[in-house]
């Protein structure tokens, strides 16, 4: 602070009222605000109300002395730091040492010159002004440390994500083999038992079932991985057209009968044909897949005997699909992992349904091209909801104005690049 | 004002895809904070276009182009397997506006998404020829594939960059 008038009042205590006119008209006449107080107590009030840039602090006072204001005002937090220079006629060492030793800056022997105690006044506002852009350099360091922790952190979360996704890819790819190998080694095997001939034709048909159930969970396991490709590859993009929820819902529950039955699981559809038609705008393929992979997963958690229940409500322009099992249920801390590729997550008895780990993920990168989204609300030993809100999707306009999900833009005249 | 080509086949990118084409197409997208890369490869005059919403895929779910870090690579990828070598690509970056009162990081992810396609284009040596980012209105692209030229039309004053285009949340 190079400017004397920028900087905060000067405070002067001293009891003779001829030392406080004669020092503070001097220090007027250089620019400083200057208050004055005339004991200790009132100086310490007077500091308490403004805290003041500097003070000068006159030892020899009757009642309280300087040396006892000092320590008062160290014990202050936000006057602690104001620089106090003494003032005294007396000239014991000890006196020094003792204003040194309580927080004075400085130790101004009287008798002397005005222009002596301006030149130490401006010094101590130098070194505070000084001080001052210390603590600023400081605390700016102390936020970019800060902020450089929080960037490593998350760098190193990332990379532990990075390498748990390599892990997993390579897990999977074993996990496909058996996903793959093991339907086809029992179709092979079933269809060369009817082949062989021998047993009646109701042991064929019951064979024949079998097969196609195997059949019918190879093909939606290979086309969840042709849907992962194409996610990765970008260039699905929706085909929005108007689409029966209603119907959607009931095929699939239709092609998941097999499976449910199987476990005596009952699929209860709260939205079928008889509830009425909702039709909805949005990408029937990509709708299809999402919900066909949560009732898949809802009937292999569930347990046998279960009921897996599927709706879907009309939440203002959102179409909401719930499908609700009553299976084991999800870790709170295991929610958000379930929607990471290749991830299985363990939870006791279900090793033996364990797909490749995609339908999840594939589900949530639909959603996202969707621009919905999926949540997951389940307590470990209730069963899980899966909840997923579909906008309405409207088509893009191809002139002056553009709308997504709903909104409506007007565009300034082109410009060519 | 620019004539409208009516004959020309569209393809309208939805955001987190992207659409390469060897025959002549106009690409066409809506951008907010996310971004649009628009490649072009001047010898073959082929070119392909992205729209990412987010800069980086960290390891969670699947890989898919709504990532720049993805988004870039497969553009470049595609436009290779139609034959394009790189020293012949040229880019145009669009996009990554800043929704006000919007930044849950350190940075908007607009900005964040603008430094990503920077250093993705500069890594693989493509010069960026055209570049209209930043600022807090949406844009509207429209990107031939033969000509390589974009026409770009900002959103109306006032209307800003609105917060449900698109949904995007760092996961």
């Amino acid at each position: 602070m190079d400017s004397p008038t920028e900087a905060r009042p000067i405070l002067l205590i001293d009891d003779v009222p001829e030392n406080l006119a004669f020092i503070s008209e001097g220090l007027k006449l250089r620019g400083y605000q200057v208050r004055v107080a005339s004991s200790g107590p009132e100086g310490l009030a007077a500091a308490q109300e403004t805290p003041p840039g500097l003070i000068l602090l006159d030892i020899t006072m009757p009642g309280m002395d300087g040396f006892e204001v000092c320590g008062l005002l160290k014990a202050i937090p936000n006057l602690a730091d104001v620089p106090v220079i003494f003032m005294s006629g007396r000239n014991e060492v000890v006196d020094k040492t003792q204003a040194f030793a309580l927080g004075g800056v400085d130790y101004l022997q009287r008798p002397f010159r005005l222009e002596e105690l301006a030149l130490r006044v401006k010094h101590q506002f130098g070194l505070a002004a000084l001080q001052a852009q210390l603590r600023d350099k400081n605390r700016s360091l102390g936020l970019a440390l800060e902020e450089a922790k929080i960037l490593n952190r998350e760098l190193v979360r990332i990379n532990e994500r990075l390498r748990i996704s390599e892990d997993l890819q390579g897990h999977f790819l074993a996990t496909m083999r058996g996903v793959i190998n093991n339907p086809l080694t029992a179709i092979i095997g079933l269809a060369d038992n009817i082949h062989q001939g021998g047993g009646s034709l109701d042991q064929a048909r019951s064979l024949a079932s079998l097969i196609s159930g195997e059949a019918f969970h190879l093909d939606f396991q290979i086309r969840n991985i042709f849907a992962a490709a194409d996610l990765e590859a970008g260039t699905c993009t929706p085909k929005v057209a108007h689409v029966d929820v209603g119907s959607i819902l009931a095929e699939i529950a239709g092609a998941f009968a097999r499976a449910a039955d199987s476990r005596s699981i009952r699929l209860v559809l709260m939205q079928g044909p008889e509830h009425g038609a909702l039709t909805f705008g949005t990408d029937a393929e990509m709708m299809r897949t999402v919900l066909a992979n949560l009732i898949a997963n809802a009937i292999t958690f569930s347990p046998a005997g279960g009921e897996v229940r599927i709706g879907a409500t009309l939440r203002g322009s959102a179409l909401a699909v719930e499908i609700q099992d009553g299976g084991i249920g999800i870790r709170a801390e295991d929610q958000a992992l379930i929607f990471d590729r290749f991830r299985t997550v363990e939870t006791g008895t279900t090793s033996d349904h364990q797909g490749p780990g995609l339908g999840l993920a594939i589900t949530r990168a639909l959603m996202d091209l969707l621009g919905g989204k999926i949540e997951v609300d389940s307590v470990l030993g209730q069963g899980a909801r899966f909840t997923c809100t579909f906008p309405e999707f409207n088509v893009m306009d191809e002139t002056s104005t553009s709308s997504f999900a709903g909104n409506l833009f007007i565009f300034d005249s082109p410009k060519e690049l | 004002m620019v004539p409208p080509t009516p004959k020309l086949p569209t393809h309208v990118l939805n955001p987190g895809m992207l659409f390469a084409h060897h025959e002549e197409y106009v690409i066409s997208t809506l951008l907010g904070s996310c971004i649009a890369v628009c490649l072009w490869d001047s010898r073959l005059r082929i070119g392909g276009m992205n729209h990412f919403m987010l800069p980086l895929w960290q390891g969670r779910g699947l890989p898919t182009p709504r990532y720049g870090n993805i988004a870039i690579e497969k553009l470049i990828g595609n436009l290779a397997s139609m034959g394009s070598r790189k020293e012949d690509l040229v880019a145009k970056v669009f996009g990554g506006a800043n929704v006000v009162n919007y930044s849950p990081g350190l940075f908007p992810v607009g900005t964040r998404n603008i430094a990503l396609a920077d250093e993705a284009l500069t890594a693989h040596g493509i010069p960026i020829l055209a570049k209209e980012v930043g600022g807090t209105r949406a844009m509207k692209i429209e990107f031939n594939t033969r000509t390589g030229t974009v026409i770009l039309r900002l959103v109306a004053k006032g209307q800003g960059v609105p917060a449900s285009l698109p949904d995007v949340r760092p996961r």
